[in-house]
């Protein structure tokens, strides 16, 4: 494929592929971009080469993928010595707040903190399946796991989720309008 | 579309968030003119990573041939000494220990229960203190 055909391709994918980045460097923006720069740079250099085989997306972000873990690498050596993770809250019982009739930003605010909780597998085949519409097959292949794998990650991460979230059978029927409590 | 309100509550709350990513995603050319800077760069932020391994490997090596060096038994001399061996017709075998039967033993005790017979002197009591040794013999009433 030649450089030309690769770029439009990237940019075809391009705001996805940042809300990929986004999700692999836990929301970071900026490390994500700097993530979207090495992946493409990995593609436009040849470094990283598209067989045709399969979907361009599903293969773009295997590539985002693998260059956000490798960066996530070099940051822990970067690092070596330090408590980079020290000041970092960590949630117990006594912490938390029950936190009523959110509105929708607000509610958004706490999905998110809620998605950053989870682990990364689970983290991940939730935004592809939900946010890139991706199907668990796709989403196995983009994570480099099993389809087996992903969906026991997809199950665990709902769970996860809703329990982070404290939805409640009847919140999730159709037609309910308030938001739903929260547990954090 | 799901039909499980469950996951359709979670693609509502995915899509709120793509449409958030979306508006503060940088400008496909910023990053690839990024990227490109990055290309034309010298290799020194790659080299610094490379450099790490290097320099760990290396010492990993260092530290293992160290370590290897110290605990290396003493060189033995390559020729062996020939040493005449020892002619073992002369040698007078060892006797085997006796073998300790039942009828052999004795109580470390033993020598408590011995009369003074046995030991061929007699006992003195305070009574025959002063007097002979040897008692005199008794006059026959007869």
């Amino acid at each position: 494929m030649d450089e030309q055909r690769l770029r439009q391709l990237l940019e075809k994918h391009h705001r996805e592929s940042f809300g990929w980045a986004l999700c692999c460097c836990r929301r970071d923006r900026l490390r994500a971009e700097d993530v979207l720069q090495r992946a493409y740079l990995k593609v436009l250099a040849g470094k990283a080469r598209f067989d045709d085989r399969g979907s361009f997306k599903t293969w773009l972000f295997a590539v985002i993928r693998t260059t956000a873990r490798d960066e996530r690498r070099r940051e822990v050596l970067r690092r070596v010595g330090f408590l980079r993770y020290a000041g970092e809250a960590r949630e117990t019982p006594a912490e938390q707040v029950a936190v009523e009739a959110l509105d929708r930003e607000q509610l958004q605010a706490v999905f998110q903190k809620a998605l950053e909780k989870l682990p990364g597998r689970q983290r991940q085949v939730l935004q592809l399946v939900f946010y890139h519409d991706m199907s668990l097959s796709e989403a196995a292949k983009a994570m480099a796991v099993s389809i087996g794998s992903a969906r026991t990650h997809y199950e665990r991460g709902k769970k996860a989720l809703r329990e982070r979230l404290d939805w409640k059978p009847d919140e999730l029927e159709p037609g309910r309008k308030s938001a739903p409590s929260i547990v954090w | 579309m799901n039909s499980n309100p469950e996951e359709n509550r979670l693609q509502a709350l995915f899509g709120e968030l793509k449409q958030q990513d979306e508006r503060m995603a940088p400008a496909f050319e910023r990053v690839l003119s990024g990227a490109r800077r990055r290309e034309s760069q010298p290799i020194a932020g790659r080299i610094g990573y490379t450099a790490f391994i290097a320099a760990a490997a290396a010492l990993v090596i260092v530290v293992v041939t160290i370590g290897m060096l110290s605990h290396r038994p003493a060189v033995q001399p390559s020729i062996a000494v020939q040493t005449p061996r020892p002619d073992r017709s002369n040698v007078t075998p060892v006797p085997e220990p006796a073998a300790l039967s039942l009828g052999n033993w004795q109580s470390p005790t033993a020598f408590l229960l011995q009369s003074s017979d046995e030991w061929g002197q007699p006992v003195e009591t305070p009574d025959d203190a002063g007097f002979p040794a040897t008692r005199p013999q008794s006059k026959d009433p007869t």
